[in-house]
């Protein structure tokens, strides 16, 4: 790595750590305004880094935030706006589910199959999403947003009723151990599909950086008019986009459900399944829509989100500051202008 | 002449649009009869305000320049701030202010984001969408003790309702008309308007006329946001009477479409507004309908719940814009 690039790299870095920072510092804000300790969000962090059990949550955490991140990086890198990822992710998860329970294959080839089904279901769900766009000119925030309401509500009805499970009301049938991933270390939810999604976030970046598909997504969204002279097929690399992002957040369900123990399924209120799309959007941000970035990313944010649990249960405190945290953070990030200014009041105030 | 041609368009479809309306209401009269259907109307019309009253308000942010993906998280804010500041003070009237005033100070904040800081619209807007639902759900624990929703304590603090012809409706259906012919004349006959539609068409030119586009941009938003905020404050003090974390539903996003479906006309995106607002309580009362009793029993609820959202993708596709009316639009305005 040559120096400059060293520099890229950290003057992107500090974006990001500002944002965190800020993000922070509204949660005290908001912690202190509402009566509780504001220090109560690092107890909750010290959990998440600094115990065993804490660091095998993040990284359980972190391992569907990071595809769910790369479903909003890479539509990003092609001037898209991907907010799909929270539907997407329901509909890869219940296609799990339906191959998962209902078909009896060996193991290994079972895995293999509720994987590509779970990927397949995500595309197929996206694919959409281009369609509008290209030929009919809809915004892609509208129709997916649409989409994540309409696919929320038809996994809540595949689970009621045909995927129910005869013996617990309200929750669908269990993947059948044949396709099931077991923990790592037993008694937490870390199975083997965190490398699964490593080596998914790997691929992206490799396709995106080092193939000849990928360089036209970037440079799609780089500026459509230039790419398009450039004899780029513009709507080509739109649809890829997508597919790529349905794929991630396909397999994004997949480790949901398949890679979650101890319930291997899902329930009617979508409860272990609600969030990760949207909290993609601020790991995507804080990794500078980069995969790499977005790896380290994740495993930050993962912390954040396994602080949830400790702090309602040993602090008292409402789980939702982190969707506070995550907002501003997404917020902040809107305006990469701003640490840069910070910066640079800094500096004319030491010359001063 | 491009002028001449797109309002024939809108006219065309604004027609369309009414006519479909009308054959709704028609078939649901021959089917349960005039009472029934007029019933049906009404809550048409209840299930419109808070999507007319975020659409209008977002045509005259995006007849700006700025696109506002904000509007949902901004009605959610709104609604939570106008329970909060009306079960402080005991009065409805000082909650609709407060969640007015929530509405202003958040497009506030998005608008500067977007003029003078030439953020990226669409992360800022998501950012508040997201920031929305967990400011909503956190305090709604921490003020009521209450995970999820937070019924009104008392009758008092209801917008009151007001008696035409024996059906007892909400003032705020005339106010969300009343707006929205309002807005049309600011945008087609007024400085204001004009000089707002000529910075969201060409900044660059409007600029070098020496009208400040950031300006106008920003109040444009924030009147739009103020207008989301009015939605948001009827659903929860007015409509529904209660703040969740999951009042909105998308409402916000489905005024989008609304405006999108409209091209930037504010009378084309009331009708829009009225027609999903209807099929919404056309979805509700199909669940009520005794043949739909055994699937109610298996879920169907869910799949009577996803009809609006459906029908907006399906009006989407079946009535495609062919260009935009600016590429403008959405993106950052830089000076100099």
């Amino acid at each position: 790595m040559s120096l400059k690039s060293f520099w890229q790299t950290l003057k992107a870095a500090w974006g990001s750590i500002f944002a965190i920072l800020i993000g922070l510092i509204v949660a005290m804000i908001v912690l202190g305004a509402s009566g509780y300790n504001p220090l109560y969000i690092f107890r909750g962090l010290e959990y998440s880094f600094f115990t065993k059990h804490g660091i095998i949550n993040a990284l359980a955490m972190a391992t569907p935030l990071m595809l769910t991140a790369i479903t909003w990086a890479v539509g990003a890198r092609a001037g898209v706006f991907n907010v799909g990822a929270e539907g997407t992710l329901m509909i890869g998860a219940v296609a799990a589910i339906a191959a998962g329970a209902l078909l009896k294959l060996p193991v290994g080839l079972h895995h293999l199959v509720v994987l590509a089904v779970a990927v397949a279901a995500g595309v197929l769900w996206t694919i959409p999403v281009a369609y509008l766009k290209i030929k009919r000119n809809v915004h892609e925030v509208v129709s997916t947003i649409m989409l994540n309401w309409v696919a929320s509500f038809l996994v809540s009805f595949l689970v009621v009723w045909p995927l129910r499970d005869p013996e617990w009301p309200m929750r669908s049938l269990k993947i059948l151990p044949t396709a099931r991933f077991q923990p790592l270390v037993a008694g937490t939810n870390l199975t083997s599909v965190f490398f699964l999604s490593l080596a998914f976030t790997l691929v992206s970046y490799v396709l995106l950086w080092h193939t000849k598909t990928g360089q036209h997504i970037r440079a799609t969204g780089f500026n459509p008019d230039v790419a398009r002279n450039c004899g780029i097929n513009v709507p080509r690399s739109t649809v890829f986009a997508f597919g790529i992002g349905g794929a991630a957040a396909g397999l994004a369900g997949y480790a949901l459900t398949a890679g979650l123990p101890p319930l291997w399924s899902i329930s009617e209120k979508l409860g272990t399944l609600v969030g990760y799309g949207f909290n993609g959007i601020c790991v995507a941000a804080i990794g500078v829509n980069h995969p790499i970035g977005v790896i380290f990313a994740a495993i930050f944010f993962g912390g954040v989100l396994s602080s949830r649990s400790y702090m309602q249960m040993f602090l008292g405190v409402a789980p939702e500051i982190t969707d506070v945290i995550a907002g501003v953070i997404v917020l902040i990030l809107a305006l990469p202008e701003l640490s840069r200014m910070f910066l640079r009041w800094r500096r004319k105030k030491v010359i001063a | 002449m491009r002028e001449g041609k797109a309002a024939v368009t809108a006219g065309k479809e604004r027609l369309v649009i009414g006519l479909a309306i009308i054959a709704i209401l028609a078939v649901a009269g021959l089917i349960v009869g005039i009472a029934d259907s007029v019933h049906l109307f009404i809550l048409g019309l209840n299930a419109m305000v808070p999507i007319a009253l975020a659409a209008v308000g977002e045509v005259l942010t995006e007849r700006g320049g700025l696109f506002n993906i904000g509007v949902e998280g901004i009605m959610l804010l709104a609604s939570f701030g106008a329970v909060y500041a009306a079960e402080l003070s005991g009065s409805w009237f000082v909650g609709l202010l407060a969640g007015l005033s929530v509405g202003a100070l958040v497009s506030c904040v998005f608008a500067l984001i977007a003029t003078y800081g030439a953020g990226n619209q669409v992360v800022a807007g998501v950012g508040i969408n997201m920031l929305a639902l967990g400011l909503v759900a956190y305090f709604l624990l921490v003020a009521w003790g209450s995970p999820g929703f937070h019924l009104l304590s008392s009758y008092k603090i209801r917008i009151p309702k007001i008696t035409i012809s024996g059906y007892s409706v909400s003032w705020m259906i005339i106010v969300t008309l009343g707006i929205t012919v309002v807005v049309h004349f600011i945008l087609e006959n007024t400085r204001f308007g004009l000089r707002l539609k000529a910075a969201g068409y060409n900044p660059f030119v409007t600029d070098v006329s020496g009208i400040d586009v950031y300006k106008l941009r920003t109040g444009a938003c924030v009147i739009g946001g103020v207008l989301a905020g009015l939605g948001g404050v009827y659903m929860s003090l007015d409509w529904l009477g209660l703040s969740a974390s999951s009042l909105i539903q998308g409402r916000g996003f489905i005024a989008l479409a609304c405006v999108v479906f409209g091209g930037l006309d504010p009378i084309l995106t009331l009708e829009a507004a009225y027609l999903f607002g209807l099929l919404s309580a056309v979805g509700l009362w199909l669940q009520n309908i005794p043949w739909a009793a055994p699937l109610m029993l298996r879920g169907g609820s869910y799949l009577f719940l996803m009809l609006p959202y459906l029908a907006v993708l399906a009006v989407l596709v079946a009535f495609p814009r062919r260009q935009q009316l600016s590429k403008e639009i959405g993106m950052p305005y830089r000076r100099g």
